[in-house]
């Protein structure tokens, strides 16, 4: 196979892959009962460049989107706000959603790193407990010490103007559906748990189930793939065997949403602040994204979902091949470099280095895989083919340990 | 089923209303899957249409998907609307209006030539006829009563019912229990006046029970599970073909 650009890649397999979401989506909005009680909230950043790639996908093929479409200005970090702000306001504990992503982002910060993560204010050294590791226990009792006072105000003021931003974008309707790229709908959760009086639910791209005890019952779809993990059997699941890749590719070169200002009497995101946001929302040039884009305005121009329908299994195996068993070419069209964990703190995800073939099977990496094929070492198809056994005996070996 | 489960049932002098499940109570499916069934309805509207089948079929079973996915976030408990169905599968084709038409009329027949009248369901619609009775139909389905009316008078030669309510219609379900309230409500009745009989335990039993209407469960045979079970390998392949997992 000669080598292709990430734009060629974008285009003949990105392409009718995220054609194919954007028309699963069409069809579920177009199947909601009351589409004028519904808006559809793309959330930021992710959600940005799927709202430009959904808006493409309706000019090309002539459709109307049944439900209004709009970005939302969100964040992992501001959407926990309005989910602490009850307790903040009273002596409840935190929502268990709104806890839950206290934990999972925050246990291995200290209570001063996430007073400032989720308020931007400096906490006392002095103050009790400012030292202590997060947890939802601990992080509230330092918040409602008077020294957290102005923490406390700025945490309520965003989550504040949060509202009112999420109010305005819904614009009346009582049900809000997010859509986002995945993979838990913990936006959902949170959104669902700060804004009790508003029917939430999340489309994303793909699902896992984590189950939370306690959390708001919000309906979450994954309309690509909706399981617990990868399966050679379905070929739709190879997006979860190189999950950061999605996120990635609809990563726009836009920070991440942190805080709203009130600017002349509007609510403003930082993001929105940034001058030419909306192009800085699409595709970099020649970026794999950017090959999407072109098949979606040029290849489905005047085109049905026929074409989408035709084009997309020759992509999905394509698809899964490079990410399953990718040629040194393949991770380097693939290769998502290094990546925020970007929670309003440090922290990044990079592509390990190659550590030889032991480490290669080993460990927690981003994709493993392009790891074994960028090292061009000889123990490459066996190495896949190792990596591939293994996803193929876990449902085996999950029965035999249940049998 | 039998005409003593009715004597049985309505011996209470409170039951004034016999209301009936419709598939797999008074006409009885053949065995066949719904996925068959959509495979087999998208098939014949596309040749009636000229077109390609493989995209009739892939957006109808989609729209399946989605219908239950809709449903789930924005009424929870409610029922998809068949021309909705058929409209979200058609429209990205530019099929239009004739399109979701055609496929809504090709789904009917499919689903009528596997289907066959249930005798004795018959008989005790007409025993509760003798004693009096007011008989009604309550199903769950994304069917319009229009539809079900349509199809009875297919299979049957008659419409035998006073009146036909559909999860569809009414935005409540047998499954999720919300329809029988309603349905008392539109009928102008007490809740003990209604026996519900039909073939699924949760949705013709236990949650008409609940509701405190009289109830009784009239399942298919192991057999007819069996030749279900039988039609249900058939349709892998089928599955696997279309795309739809
Ligand atoms: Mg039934």
């Amino acid at each position: 196979m000669t080598a292709r650009s990430p734009e060629d890649f974008g285009r003949a397999v990105v392409g009718p892959v995220v054609a194919e979401f954007c028309l699963r989506l069409w069809n579920l909005a177009r199947l909601i009962d009351e589409p004028g009680d519904t808006t559809m909230l793309f959330c930021a950043r992710g959600g940005l460049p799927m709202l430009a790639a959904y808006e493409r996908f309706l000019v090309s093929t002539g459709l109307e989107s049944p439900v209004r479409a709009v970005p939302l200005m969100t964040s992992r970090l501001t959407a926990t706000r309005p989910a602490l702000a009850p307790a903040l306001r009273g002596d409840a504990p935190f929502a268990p959603a709104g806890a839950a992503t206290l934990f999972y982002e925050f246990s291995k910060s200290t209570n001063a790193q996430t007073v400032k993560a989720l308020s931007g204010f400096e906490l006392d050294a002095s103050v009790p407990g400012a030292h202590d590791l997060t947890t939802p226990e601990s992080l509230l009792n330092v918040l409602v010490r008077d020294e957290a006072l102005e923490a406390r105000a700025e945490i309520l003021r965003q989550s504040d103007r949060f509202d009112a931003h999420l109010r305005g974008a819904a614009g009346g309707a009582n049900h809000v559906m997010l859509v986002d790229t995945g993979l838990h709908g913990t936006t959902g959760l949170l959104v669902a748990e700060g804004f009790p009086d508003l029917r939430v639910s999340s489309a994303l791209i793909a699902r896992i189930h984590r189950p939370l005890r306690g959390a708001p019952d919000v309906p979450t779809h994954g309309l690509l793939e909706h399981s617990n993990g990868y399966s050679p059997l379905r070929r739709r699941s190879v997006l979860l065997r190189y999950w950061h890749f999605v996120e990635w590719l609809f990563e726009p070169e836009l920070p991440s949403v942190r805080r709203f200002d009130d600017i002349d009497g509007a609510i403003v995101s930082n993001l929105e602040q940034i001058k030419g946001w909306q192009e800085k929302a699409l595709p970099a040039k020649g970026s794999i994204l950017a090959g999407a884009f072109a098949y979606l305005e040029r290849d489905l121009k005047g085109a049905t979902a026929e074409r989408v329908l035709t084009d997309a299994p020759h992509a999905w195996r394509e698809l899964s091949r490079a990410i399953v068993w990718p040629t040194a070419d393949d991770a380097r069209v693939l290769d998502v470099g290094t990546r925020s964990h970007d929670f309003g703190r440090e922290g990044t995800w990079t592509a390990r280095q190659w550590q030889g073939p032991v480490a290669a099977l080993k460990g927690s990496v981003m994709w493993r895989e392009g790891e074994i094929a960028r090292a061009s070492t000889p123990l490459r198809l066996p190495l896949l083919a190792a990596i591939e056994l293994g996803y193929g005996a876990r449902p085996v070996l999950r029965k035999v340990r249940r049998a | 089923m039998s005409v003593e489960v009715l004597r049985g049932a309505v011996s209470a002098p409170t039951t004034t209303v016999l209301s009936l499940d419709i598939f797999d109570t008074v006409v009885l499916r053949d065995g066949t899957t719904q996925v068959f069934r959509f495979v087999e309805a998208a098939e014949l509207a596309a040749e009636r249409l000229g077109v390609d089948p493989a995209p009739l079929t892939a957006m109808r079973l989609l729209s399946h998907d989605n219908a239950y996915r809709a449903i789930q976030m924005e009424r929870p408990g409610a029922d998809a609307r068949f021309s909705a169905l058929c409209e979200a599968a058609t429209a990205p084709l530019g099929l239009g209006a004739h399109g979701a038409a055609v496929l809504a009329e090709c789904e009917l027949e499919a689903d009528i030539a596997r289907l066959k009248p249930n005798p004795r369901a018959l008989a005790m619609i007409a025993e509760a006829r003798e004693r009096g009775m007011r008989v009604i139909a309550v199903s769950d389905t994304w069917y319009s009563a229009g539809d079900v009316e349509r199809l009875l008078l297919s299979v049957l030669g008659e419409q035998p019912f006073d009146a036909i309510y559909t999860s569809s219609d009414v935005g409540a379900s047998k499954h999720g229990g919300g329809i029988f309230d309603r349905v008392a409500v539109l009928e102008g009745r007490e809740s003990l006046e209604f026996i519900h009989v039909g073939d699924t335990l949760d949705a013709d039993l236990e949650n008409p029970s609940a509701a405190g209407w009289g109830a009784a469960h009239v399942p298919r045979s192991r057999w007819h599970d069996l030749v279900r079970l039988s039609w249900k390998i058939r349709t892998l392949p089928m599955q696997a073909r279309v795309g739809h997992s």
